[in-house]
């Protein structure tokens, strides 16, 4: 019997329906396999209640790539990106810190904690620009093979050696310091103001299972640096119509270009069948066909769950074991019959127009942390919410809003076991609504629909592992040559024929679709 | 969003044009009516007043004032005599601009640094050690500047005095109760004044000055009608002729004080400084890039629009554009401000050009485009100011 | 007013200090070395803390480097070996990884016994050289196991444990020595490296420890000819025309050609130096150097013979330590502290009289805070100690005779370790090696003319002791005699 597809696609993530995409594009017969009734994954928007548009686990868009929007003409398939205005935190003591687009503004601002910060504020920016122009390459290319590298793969790390070369040595010093240092104790290098350090330093965990004082965790915040929309750099910003936006638009190219999609189509497993990986067999047995496999679901149920053990080299099997997940965070969507109003800045603004980050001191962050290592959430988590309907009408009835906690930390191992979160669901819910209530008050009465993910459901209803965001953590370890495991970090697996190209590979998770890209330029390179 | 000046209140009801800027966060006066011409007029044949107050100004005082400002600028404080002031270059440890401004010896043992951006957490660097205290002054001081001949006389009247300062002299005065310090200073090249008081009495020192200047046909001027006659003084301004090193993403933006054409204000035979280094290396060698002053052929730009069939229509009005500059064929360097100078009757840049093309007399050619249509004229290497009259320094 | 002109006044009076006297001494040249204290070896040193009881030093050192005992003829004065005692089974589990580890290891070896290599801004041969060092060690491991060293490299040690040991009172054990250096706890990333470091010192241990290495070097030093004066304090160095030409002493002034300092480089750069003499960048890159200390160390004298093994980590399971460093971490003493619990007796059998042991007990967490707390902590923390000690054996808490507890604070304060770090500052991926204590300070030199930096917080950092003295002495008389 013919194939009936080139490839076939299990997992309807923007990833997978980014991959989808540039595989027809280039005239492949695709088809994606979506599980759930909706397309997106991750980043999905859902009306959970009526009414009200949530973008269910994703929130913000910020490093998806230009080439990705321009290269499948999202703009024409209905992808609106709107910036973020700002970056406002409140601090318990009434004060509060706004970060503007506008430096002068922001130095203002700043100036009100400390002088000396506020002239430094735009040096960092600066220094930070130096080093993030040479990383920005890296997300678009295909890791080198760290263990059998061939000329190709040492060219790969000369250019990268090359332009971590034409840092001034100043630079390249920061550079690998970003790499080894916490995001506190680089940031105390420059900054003096816990109000100021604070909000910055916790960019470099999210996600992540650690703490602001955690060696490695400076580098993320170049990742604040290296946003961009509509080619503007630094930019982080919502899709008109929630996250889920980002999704249906990269669909609709895939669609344009000839790929079927189908939803409600959960994948069983892939049969490996003489060593080759060409056949899904659904979970109503239907059994489908394709010259590869591709997957855009995590390593650990690609190989484990859909694969088997049984068809695994036991090395690569203990490598995917060893491959992290580590969910750490978890989500609170309302729906709010007003807007908050904040005691630091009461009333409807501008502040309210970009993310709000509850984030009152470091010492607070690292005890949120502390207390997820032994098995509990945060008392007083980390909070980065978004209120998208003050800037997207489109997503709530007029004069009410939608409101999207990110919350950190909520370990998956929790005390009891991962099976457990559902019975603190709604404790998990009342401590996060407890603690923004404390910098507007009122907001509980204000609430009409109360949505809660912890970790597990996240695994549960949307298949992250662990309630891993990141499909797998974003730690060192495991990035770039090392995403998902040495020697198989180029999109191809040990298994003939099938393929990932999801947030488990390289460059990693956030709503980005280089994964999806690379992976269909790699198997296309490769005759796919 | 930028915020008001502390003269917003009598600058912003004049300013009918609705043109305004932000400097350093402030809303700052572009030209306040539409025909920027009588501003410049009035800088050059009678009196102009601008409100600087955007300018940083930080207070430096203690015991170490001198030898700290030593330290961090590029000139010799401790020969700065009380009540003089002295136009300085702020550099980094490879010698490279930060910054320029000027340091006024108050006389009581401390200091005014004044500069376009904000220095303070730059100067604060290098302060351990020293035996002095810095007090960024940026908002409490508010500045105005009157320029033009009949800056002087207006002056007089308004303090009802004479006033025998010499060029880059300094003296604390009294004007209707207000203690003002007055610097025979400016960005404008002429005769003219620095006023510095407290942020509080400024729109009051604004009113005086404005009622003792009517008779002499003084006008409030914006930063345009400022732009075009700084480039004929021949000063340059951070940001459009040489950029702050800090802020440069590449090494080949950054600028050194002589590349920058202000070596004037390097003092090298002293104690060792901020950037002294790198700076003595670089003056015992050929100057990779000078800034000069380029005179255009304006015949030749006459002879274009003729070509056309237009008239010569060159406006009054700065230009921040920056164009090639090539010698026989091959590009030597940029234009970076450019200007008709209406008192000179002639069309006048700053740029920076390879040090080999820099000599005065050097034929160059710069790029000019007529109706769409890109022509190479003919411009000269003069030296700078372009116009000095004598009644600066009278 | 002594104004010799020696060659080089040695400023400190630790292993390094005496290892870089002994060979620039051993070259001919005149060498005056000088310390505050009134015996040779700082920490290191052993003092009575309680009549009859003698401490055996500070730190729990492995053995000079081979190169450097041998450079430096220790033997020859008295110095000796031995097998460091490991718990009871345990040495036999680190095995397999420091097998697979071992180029690794050897690397880093390789790097502590060579003079700093510029990693920054290596120079065409340099970065052929590095090129050449991944490429050998690479080989030596095969491509896989390589690969996945750098993968373990940026872990945390419990990871990395938990990947092949499921006890986790094992775990708690094996992972202990990775948290005596960092400001990191078992969960931080970049322990294992800080693991693979710890072991890098080897298996070994000077015969007496640090007290009976510092004996060697003294008789060394003097047999030398190095002229050696204690209870001398600093209090900054003299400069003329830019250069250091000497210290200026409670004694008077001293003058040398050249002055090595292995005091912590913040006293050192900044402290004894004027503030105008350090250019900017470096004292940001200074400021920014990073010396918390977390270790305390209690000597406790007991009345009573000690059974059982030389050397025990205490802590259940890697959450404790983790726990332990979770307070310290937010300026508080842990409920349970963990321990490194070393019979010192047992090594030298003087330290204590007949019948009676002294344990030396390195205390993991424990915060610098302001004096006044540390005070008020010191009680609470010495009890939860011997809560912790009565744990292993119910009878120590009724056989102490007397107790001293040094905490973080009391090192700060009491024995010139800003920070209160026992190491001259955190052993980290940025900071080892030539990046110690900062990119300007290379190969010992500061920007100082006439002053050269040596010690633990300078290159190579870890457990080398004797090898940043050797290697600066080098330095020294290449670029100076």
């Amino acid at each position: 019997m013919a194939t009936a597809y080139d490839q076939v696609i299990i997992g309807g993530g923007h990833n997978g329906l980014t991959c989808a995409a540039y595989l027809a594009r280039a005239g492949r017969k695709v088809l994606v396999l979506e599980a759930r009734h909706v397309l997106g994954g991750a980043a999905v928007t859902e009306e959970v209640f009526p009414g009200f548009k949530y973008s269910v686990c994703s929130y913000v868009v910020s490093l998806l790539r230009p080439e990705i929007i321009r290269e499948l003409e999202l703009t024409r398939h209905g992808l609106e990106l709107i910036p973020l205005e700002c970056s406002f935190s409140p601090y318990p003591d009434g004060s509060s810190l706004v970060r503007w687009p506008d430096q002068e503004q922001t130095r203002r601002e700043i100036a009100r904690f400390s002088r000396r910060d506020a002239e430094t504020y735009p040096l960092f920016g600066d220094a930070m620009m130096r080093l993030a122009r040479f990383v920005r390459p890296i997300l678009e290319m295909s890791p080198p093979d760290a263990v059998d590298p061939g000329l190709g793969d040492l060219l790969d790390l000369l250019k990268l050696g090359r332009s971590f070369r034409h840092l001034d040595p100043v630079d390249r010093l920061r550079k690998i310091q970003m790499f080894t240092m916490s995001a506190v104790d680089f940031l105390d290098r420059w900054f003096e103001s816990d109000a100021l350090k604070a909000p910055m330093a916790v960019s470099g965990i999210i996600g992540t299972f650690l703490g602001v004082r955690s060696p490695g965790t400076a580098y993320v915040l170049l990742h604040h640096y290296m946003g961009e929309i509509d080619g503007a750099s630094r930019s982080w910003g919502f899709a008109r119509g929630g996250t889920g936006a980002v999704s249906c638009a990269i669909a609709d190219a895939a669609r344009r270009f000839g790929a079927e999609i189908r939803t409600e189509a959960p994948v069983a497993r892939i049969d490996v069948r003489n060593g080759s990986a060409r056949t899904v067999v659904l979970e109503d047995g239907t059994e489908i066909s394709a010259r590869q496999i591709v997957s855009a679901v995590d390593p650990r149920r690609t190989f484990f769950g859909m694969v088997g053990r049984e068809h695994l080299d036991p090395d690569f099997a203990t490598s995917i074991d060893r491959f992290k997940y580590r969910g750490s965070s978890g989500k609170v969507n309302l729906a709010l019959d007003r807007l908050p109003n904040f005691t630091s800045r009461p009333g409807d603004g501008p502040h309210l127009r970009g993310d709000i980050a509850i984030a009152p001191s470091i010492d607070a962050l690292e005890l949120a942390y502390d207390e997820a290592k032994y098995g509990r959430w945060s008392s007083r988590p980390y909070l980065n919410v978004v209120i998208p309907s003050v800037v997207d009408p489109s997503i709530a009835p007029p004069g009410k809003h939608v409101m999207s906690i990110f919350v950190q930390y909520a370990p998956y191992q929790i005390e009891g076991g991962p099976e457990s979160w559902p019975q603190h669901r709604e404790a998990f819910g009342d401590t996060v609504v407890e603690t923004l209530e404390e910098y507007c008050p009122g907001l509980s009465d204000s609430i009409l629909h109360r949505q809660v993910l912890t970790p597990w459901d996240l695994e549960q209803e949307f298949g992250l592992t662990e309630g891993n965001i990141f499909h797998g953590e974003l730690s060192l370890e495991q990035l770039f040559f090392l995403r998902p495991t040495a020697g198989w970090a180029r999109y191809k697996t040990p298994v003939k024929d099938l393929w990932m190209c999801a947030s488990g590979t390289h460059p990693g998770g956030g709503v980005m679709g280089a994964p999806g890209r690379n992976a269909a330029r790699a198997l296309l390179k490769a005759g796919g | 969003m930028p915020i008001p000046t502390p003269l917003h209140d009598r600058t912003a009801p004049l300013c009918t044009s609705l043109q305004w800027k932000d400097w350093a966060g402030f809303h700052a006066v572009c030209r306040y009516g539409s025909h920027l011409e009588a501003e410049y007029h009035a800088i050059r044949q009678s009196a102009g007043l601008l409100d600087l107050s955007p300018l940083t100004k930080i207070a430096v005082a203690g015991r170490d004032a001198a030898a700290f400002l030593s330290f961090v600028t590029s000139r010799d404080i401790h020969r700065l005599r009380p009540a003089r002031v002295r136009y300085v270059a702020i550099c980094d440890e490879a010698g490279k601009l930060v910054d320029d401004g000027t340091v006024m010896n108050l006389g009581d043992g401390s200091y005014r640094l004044t500069a376009a951006s904000p220095i303070w957490r730059w100067i604060d660097r290098f302060s351990a050690g020293f035996d002095v205290s810095l007090v960024d002054e940026s908002d409490s001081i508010a500045s105005l500047a009157i320029q033009g001949p009949r800056s002087r006389a207006i002056l007089e009247q308004a303090v009802g005095d004479e006033i025998p300062l010499r060029y880059f002299q300094l003296a604390t005065m009294s004007l209707d109760g207000i203690p003002v310090e007055i610097s025979r200073t400016g960005y404008t090249g002429d005769l003219g004044y620095e006023l510095w008081c407290k942020a509080e009495h400024s729109t009051a020192l604004w009113d005086r000055l404005m009622e003792a200047g009517k008779p002499h046909r003084l006008l409030p001027v914006g930063l345009d009608a400022l732009d075009i006659v700084r480039i004929e003084a021949g000063f340059v301004l951070q940001g459009i002729d040489y950029y702050s090193a800090p802020t440069c993403l590449i090494e080949s933006r950054k600028s050194s004080p002589f590349e920058a054409g202000i070596g004037f204000a390097v003092d090298l035979d002293r104690d060792s400084f901020v950037g002294s280094e790198a700076l003595e290396r670089e003056k015992r060698m050929p100057a990779r890039w000078k800034l000069v002053g380029l005179e255009l052929s304006l015949p030749d730009i006459e002879e274009l629009y003729a070509s056309v069939g237009l008239p010569p229509a060159l406006p009054i009005e700065a230009c921040r554009t920056s164009r090639p500059v090539h010698l026989r064929g091959r590009q030597v360097g940029y234009i970076t401000s450019s200007t008709f100078s209406p008192i000179l009757k002639s069309a006048i840049a700053l740029a920076t050009v390879e040090g080999s093309a820099g000599e005065p007399g050097t034929h160059l050619e710069v790029e000019f485009t007529i109706e769409h249509v890109h022509h190479q004229i003919p411009a000269t290497v003069v030296e700078r100011p372009f116009f000095d009259p004598p009644r600066k320094r009278s | 007013m002594t104004e010799e002109r020696t060659d080089l006044l040695l400023v400190g009076g630790g292993i390094e200090a005496l290892a870089a006297a002994t060979i620039v001494a051993r070259a001919g040249r005149s060498v005056r070395l000088i310390c505050s204290e009134a015996s040779l070896g700082e920490i290191d040193a052993s003092w009575e803390f309680h009549p009859g009881y003698r401490s055996a030093g500070l730190r729990c050192l492995s053995a000079p480097r081979p190169a450097v005992v041998a450079k430096l003829r220790l033997e020859d004065f008295g110095y000796r070996s031995r097998l460091a005692p490991g718990a009871d089974g345990l040495r036999p589990m680190a095995d397999p990884l420091l097998d697979e580890m071992a180029p690794i290891i050897a690397t880093i070896q390789e790097f502590a016994d060579g003079a700093p290599r510029e990693l920054i801004d290596p120079s065409f041969l340099e970065m052929l050289r590095l090129g050449g060092t991944v490429r050998r060690t690479r080989r030596a491991m095969g491509n896989t196991a390589f690969a996945d060293a750098l993968r373990v490299l940026p872990m945390s040690i419990e990871d990395w444990l938990t990947e092949r040991f499921d006890d986790r009172r094992v775990r708690a054990d094996l992972a202990a020595p990775a948290l005596f250096g960092g400001w990191v706890g078992p969960l931080s990333p970049s322990t294992a490296f800080l693991w693979l470091l710890a072991h890098a010192g080897g298996s070994h241990e000077p015969a007496g420890g640090g007290p009976a290495l510092v004996s060697a070097l003294e008789r060394a030093a003097r047999e030398a000819g190095v002229t050696i004066e204690t209870s001398t304090s600093v209090d900054g160095w003299i400069i003329e025309q830019g250069r250091v030409v000497g210290a200026s002493t409670d004694g008077g002034e001293l003058r040398a050609k050249q002055l090595l300092s292995t005091a912590h480089p913040s006293i050192t750069l900044l402290e004894r130096l004027g503030a105008r003499e350090v250019p900017a960048a470096l004292r940001e890159d200074l400021g920014a150097y990073r010396s918390r200390g977390l270790v305390a160390v209690m000597h406790v004298a007991l009345d009573c013979l000690v059974e059982g093994p030389e050397e025990r980590w205490i802590g259940d399971s890697p959450l404790d330590w983790e726990r332990a460093f979770d307070a310290a971490k937010h300026g508080t003493i842990p409920e349970r502290p963990c321990l490194r619990l070393r019979v010192a007796s047992a090594d030298d059998p003087t330290l204590a009289p007949e019948g009676g042991s002294v344990l030396k007990l390195q205390v993991f967490a424990v915060p610098v805070v302001g004096l006044d707390e540390a005070d008020q902590q010191r009680e609470t923390l010495e009890a939860r100690v011997l809560e912790q000690l009565a744990q292993v054996d119910e009878n120590w808490p009724g056989a102490v005779v007397a107790s001293q507890l040094i905490t973080p604070t009391d090192l700060e304060h009491d024995h010139h370790l800003p920070g209160g770090h026992l190491e001259h500052g955190e052993l980290a991926l940025d900071q080892i090696f030539s990046l110690r204590p900062c990119v300007g300070i290379g190969s010992y030199r500061t920007p100082i003319p006439g002053l050269w930096i040596a010690g633990a917080g300078t290159h190579p950092g870890g457990p080398f002791p004797g090898s940043s003295g050797v290697l600066a002495a080098g330095q020294i008389l290449d670029a100076a005699f």
